[in-house]
């Protein structure tokens, strides 16, 4: 392999974290800046980037891979066989299909970036269905940055790749306001109840009229129709809630009829599954921000000797497993992998004492529109990782 | 001038994304957001100005999407006697024959509870034009023979709003009421977020 090459700037720096950032946390509702008894936002530090990096090295790969992975949307849902391979099979494919050829409208996901400035960034996945650390990323780094320069702990022209919201709003304003905008979400977990209601709110903005409910509140009516606590039909639900748990549940039945009620749409459980990785590599091969990426049965797969194990569906890095040199170095516990596995080439993330850094870079309608960063200790990010603003200065 | 990749500042309409904002919302309410005139709307505690702008936004939205009949039976037929109007035909937009048409009375119109004041609904308005190249107007809402709430389907397919006059059959419930047979169907698996 060629040498790396700096392409960019990427670093991490102190600052003096905001006094009253807790207050300011919970008076938004942002009560999971903490999670599982550890620190999660993080106010005392930022990634910093140039404007150029930011646009040639995030913002432009991201649109393109979105693009690509579009493009390669119509053609998975319409192969039987690439479907059986991410483990979508029976009368679930033609749910998936169907989705995609009316064109259900989607509205966000996340791509996993590996970046460290030496050399283009690498996709490590596509968290094209349930992608959450939206509201950190739209909001409240937002306002961490305006604190900050009001502050002067920032120049007053520095910058922050983050338009996600204004991109948001402007999503949720391209689905017709006729009818009620449920949203669900299994509301014991904060960080999930918390995104769901943020997303709410950008649909109000966009003048909809909204109702939250727990996934588990959805009922059915003897037509088979979705229906609400206070027993109104369910015209369309955003849930934060994996397709492949819905697949598999007993109102599944349902879908065949109904399943255009639901954003993201099922056509998002392609994109969301890992098998997308291998799909894509054969696709556009030696593509600068795609790594080598095999089914777990691919003897090419073979000829990888730093590579990252990670099942088809998997959620928070669970049950995924690095392997440097052919010898496993870390791995992560978890409940995925009965449906397979994917092998990926691995790629070095960024690095710095206060551990590994990943880069997501948010997808709203078809848009690169924003960048949040979470840094782990472990080279596999998984959920006690922290989530750090950045900045773009220079 | 460098570019700048900052968005407009964030604001929250609930103010809190905590659980108490799902308290606070909302369609448990939406009936009473069905206003039949601006006075009603204003009695509601709605900013009088909002109230205004929309409920003459509604009459516009009225004339150019209520679903349109060649007479009065076949209105009253579906609307119920005495509920449809005669509508001169130049006082109503794409009709190309310059036929009357005959429509059923407005019921009321739906106010989003994100609109505070006229300034947001302005910026509302604009955003719609913006979207959809187009105003269009108020959910307006009409009550069918059955009594229940049916308002117009205003689709968009691609960008661009309707141009078509709305036929008889162009109209869907509003808030549509059924009985659960059975819950608990979804979300059977704990799940966080990725």
């Amino acid at each position: 392999m060629a040498a790396s090459s700096r392409v960019g700037d990427m670093r991490r720096i102190s600052i003096p974290p905001r006094r009253d950032w807790r207050e300011k946390a919970n008076a938004v509702g942002f009560s999971f800046h903490e999670m599982y008894g550890e620190p999660y936002w993080v106010d005392d530090a930022a990634y910093c980037f140039e404007l150029a990096e930011v646009e040639d090295e995030i913002e432009g790969p991201s649109q393109e891979l979105h693009e690509m992975c579009l493009d390669l949307v119509g053609d998975i849902v319409r192969s039987e066989e690439a479907l059986d391979r991410l483990a979508i099979s029976g009368e679930i494919q033609d749910i998936v299909r169907r989705s995609w050829e009316r064109h259900d409208r989607h509205l966000y996901g996340r791509f996993d970036l590996a970046y460290d400035g030496n050399g283009p960034a690498k996709l490590l996945e596509y968290n094209a269905d349930t992608p959450t650390s939206v509201f950190e990323t739209a909001y409240f780094q937002f306002n961490w940055l305006t604190d900050q320069m009001a502050a002067g702990n920032l120049a007053p022209d520095t910058d922050q790749f983050n338009s996600v919201q204004e991109s948001l709003v402007e999503a949720f304003g391209q689905f017709s306001r006729d009818r009620i905008f449920h949203f669900a979400a299994i509301s014991d977990s904060p960080e999930d109840q918390g995104t769901t209601v943020y997303l709410m709110d950008c649909a109000v903005q966009a003048g909809h009229r909204v109702q939250f409910l727990d996934m588990r509140e959805i009922g059915i009516d003897a037509r088979g129709q979705y229906t609400d606590l206070q027993n109104r039909v369910i015209e369309r639900c955003f849930k934060l809630y994996p397709w492949e748990f819905m697949f598999q549940e007993t109102y599944a039945a349902q879908l065949r009829e109904q399943s255009t009620v639901f954003v993201e749409p099922a056509w998002k459980a392609v994109l969301s599954n890992k098998g997308l990785l291998p799909l894509l590599w054969q696709r556009y091969p030696g593509h600068p921000n795609l790594l080598p990426s095999f089914f777990a049965d691919d003897p090419a797969a073979a000829d990888l000797s730093d590579y990252v194990i990670k099942p088809l569906l998997s959620r928070e890095g669970e049950n995924v497993r690095l392997f440097r040199a052919g010898q496993e170095v870390v791995s992560a516990p978890g409940d995925y992998g009965a449906e397979g596995f994917v092998i990926q080439a691995h790629a070095p993330l960024f690095k710095s004492d206060a551990g590994y850094a990943v880069l997501g870079s948010w997808i709203v309608g078809d848009k690169a529109c924003g960048l949040g960063v979470r840094e782990d200790r472990s080279p596999i990010t998984a959920n006690l990782s922290r989530y750090v603003p950045h900045v773009i200065v220079g | 001038m460098r570019r700048r990749l900052i968005g407009s500042f964030p604001d929250l309409a609930f103010g809190t994304i905590a659980a108490t904002a799902v308290v606070l919302s909302f369609y448990t309410r939406d009936e009473a957001l069905v206003f039949a005139s601006a006075q009603q709307c204003i009695a509601g505690e709605i900013d009088p100005q909002v109230c205004g702008a929309a409920a003459e936004d509604a009459k516009q939205a009225h004339l150019a999407t209520a679903p349109r009949f060649s007479n009065m039976a076949a209105c009253e037929m579906d609307y119920g006697l005495y509920k449809c109007v005669e509508q001169g035909g130049m006082t109503v937009p794409n009709n190309l024959d310059g036929q009357s048409v005959f429509i059923p009375i407005l019921a009321g119109f739906v106010l989003s509870s994100g609109i505070k004041d006229l300034n947001d609904y302005f910026t509302f308005r604009r955003k719609e034009e913006e979207e959809e190249g187009a105003y269009n107007g108020a959910t307006t809402i009409y009550y069918n023979r059955k009594v229940e709430m049916v308002t117009p389907v205003v689709e968009k397919p691609g960008a661009g709003r309707l141009t078509q006059a709305p036929g008889p059959t162009s109209m869907k419930p509003f808030n549509a009421k059924t009985h659960a047979a059975s819950r608990g169907g979804f979300g059977g698996r704990f799940f966080s977020g990725g």
